[in-house]
């Protein structure tokens, strides 16, 4: 069968009528919620040590109103995007394996040079590449593989740049291995070693590193917002309760807040996971990378010795919103690095197809499974010719 | 045309009569309108002849054209983008054993298939017969006028330049005899390929 849109239509309706009445209501929420942060701004002392407990962020040594406007920036600078995409090993295929396809874009303002585009593929089919203990490497544990394959293509960007030009490594998403929630204790720490390993190698390399999250749907700053105000009544549960559906955009997101360019103060990141980082303790802000015709909120984040040092600070926002002037609001290099790293469905399909022929001329006849055949004989074009 | 093999592209998709091809810019007369190019399948060397050359409609280039300014590091990472560019190929024969047939092979090739241009040698080899010209002249997508002629000048040039007239004298002549009821159609093609 197929999806018979007239059966939806009316489901459809009811779902636009929820969500004008959502944006209403969210919008009376976050009007009090940006008079609420003005209020406490100043109470950003006292509200740390609770602010840890309850997982709302964690303000650091400025008010929490604060905003500020994005530095110049060098007539040279360069700044790198990676990016990473994988195909997860598939039990229906001729034989298990997975790609993880890593790219990056050194982009050097101001040089008149042709950008340096980089990706790199690899293929995992031992079976200690595919297996964690008797964990298929898929999910989870493929998505920090890339993950940390991404972190470690900043590093060897980094590293082939000269010293002398201010640098600054950019990778999309969030520098939080939060997916390693339901791994073991052992190997929790064991990962996050190795990923917060390439962050210090980009610290050694000179650049400052930064990930920058699009239309993020985080709501720590108003966690913290609902915990100054409500004091000691706070607990989880009841700030859940009050912010849910809420996002921390929305409290920047307004013509009141913070105008094209500027950056919100920083806080430190609550996830649990953050407290093994170290010196590494990722923080962030947020930053409207729009223009006058369009209000576009990002979250950066980054590790403690950049949100520590006000010039390294600058940098990556100053860095950020030129990468965001060039095109689109979003950086050019993540664009680009996204545009190198991302595996199409017909270049799966002839991957496919490559490592079957690969099977036969060793003598191994590998057929996809019976499933996947019918599906490829059922799916695609063929509905089309559907009533 | 240069006496090495150049790698034009990769097959994008193919039939037995014609091919498209995904490349990037990659040098002054590559890819050349009318340039003999070749293709690998199996045994069979397919022989094709470049007709279109197309830069692929493409979002990123929409977006940074309406940007407000155009630093030039961004306007040279654009000729680095992947398959930018979409080449249709028109085919007219294969080498199979050293020997050429100048009428359609009896596959095509696979897609990602290597696309090379041809050595002078190569071309020489397969305009020794004229029977390809009336594959040219049936074609329904390519601008079958203009290819005749820049094919035919193509295939002049790769030869010493003593055997030149002779070679462009008697496909003149397959010419007329092709296209005699048309002495319109044959007169403009003939201006286009007339020794300078």
């Amino acid at each position: 069968m197929t999806l018979e849109l007239n059966k939806v239509m009316n489901q459809v309706d009811a779902l636009a009528q929820e969500a004008e009445a959502n944006v209403k209501q969210a919008s009376r929420q976050l009007d009090q919620a940006r008079e609420w942060l003005h209020k406490y701004a100043n109470r950003f002392e006292e509200l740390k040590a609770r602010a840890s407990e309850v997982g709302a962020a964690i303000p650091v040594d400025e008010p929490l109103d604060t905003h500020h406007s994005a530095p110049e920036m060098p007539e040279r600078f360069t700044v790198i995007g990676a990016d990473g995409s994988a195909i997860p090993p598939d039990r229906h295929s001729a034989t298990m394996y997975y790609l993880i396809n890593t790219a990056s874009l050194t982009y050097r303002h101001g040089s008149g040079e042709q950008p340096v585009a980089v990706s790199i593929p690899t293929l995992g089919y031992k079976s200690q590449d595919l297996y964690e203990g008797l964990k298929l490497v898929a999910g989870n544990l493929l998505d920090v593989r890339r993950d940390t394959a991404e972190i470690e293509r900043l590093a060897d960007a980094a590293e082939a740049e000269p010293r002398d030009i201010p640098l600054v490594a950019l990778t999309d998403g969030t520098l939080l291995l939060w997916v390693l929630e339901d791994v073991s204790e052992d190997q929790r720490r064991k990962k996050i070693q190795d990923y917060v390993s390439h962050l210090a190698r980009l610290r050694a390399a000179g650049a400052v590193a930064g990930a920058f999250i699009s239309r993020p749907r985080y709501s720590d700053v108003l966690c913290l917002v609902w915990l100054a105000h409500l004091g000691k009544a706070a607990s989880r549960d009841v700030i859940d309760k009050q912010t849910r559906g809420l996002a921390d955009r929305g409290l920047f997101d307004s013509d009141l807040y913070l105008a094209p360019g500027e950056r919100s103060a920083v806080f430190v990141s609550p996830s649990p996971v953050n407290n093994q980082y170290g010196e590494h303790r990722i923080g962030f802000f947020y930053v409207n990378v729009g223009n006058e015709d369009q209000t576009e909120i990002a979250r950066i984040e980054a590790p403690g010795w950049v949100c520590g040092d006000p010039e390294l600070l600058n940098r990556l926002h100053g860095a950020v919103m030129a990468q965001c002037r060039l095109v689109t609001p979003y950086p050019y290099v993540l664009a680009r690095a996204h545009e190198l790293a991302v595996i199409t469905t017909d270049e799966r399909r002839q991957l496919e197809s490559f490592i079957e022929a690969a099977l036969l001329r060793h003598g191994v006849r590998a057929q996809p499974s019976q499933k996947a055949l019918l599906k490829s004989l059922t799916g695609g074009a063929k509905r089309a010719f559907r009533k | 045309m240069t006496d090495q093999p150049i790698t034009v592209g990769r097959v994008l998709r193919s039939s037995t009569a014609g091919l498209a091809i995904g490349c990037r810019v990659l040098g002054e007369d590559v890819p050349e309108f009318g340039a003999f190019v070749k293709v690998a399948q199996g045994s069979t060397q397919i022989t094709g002849l470049i007709y279109d050359v197309q830069f692929v409609d493409d979002p990123l280039v929409r977006q940074i054209i309406t940007a407000d300014s155009m630093p030039p590091e961004l306007r040279l990472d654009q000729s680095q983008r992947l398959a930018p560019i979409e080449i249709s190929v028109l085919v007219v024969g294969f080498v199979r054993e050293g020997q050429v047939y100048q009428h359609l092979p009896p596959q095509p090739p696979a897609t990602l298939d290597e696309i090379m241009t041809c050595t002078p040698g190569e071309v020489t080899a397969f305009t020794q017969q004229s029977t390809f010209l009336r594959t040219i002249l049936n074609a329904k997508d390519a601008p079958a006028d203009e290819l005749v002629a820049a094919c035919l000048r193509l295939a002049a040039a790769s030869r010493p330049e003593a055997e030149r007239h002779a070679f462009l004298l008697s496909a003149g002549r397959e010419l007329a005899r092709l296209l005699s009821g048309d002495p319109v159609r044959l007169e403009g093609i003939l201006r286009r390929i007339k020794p300078q």
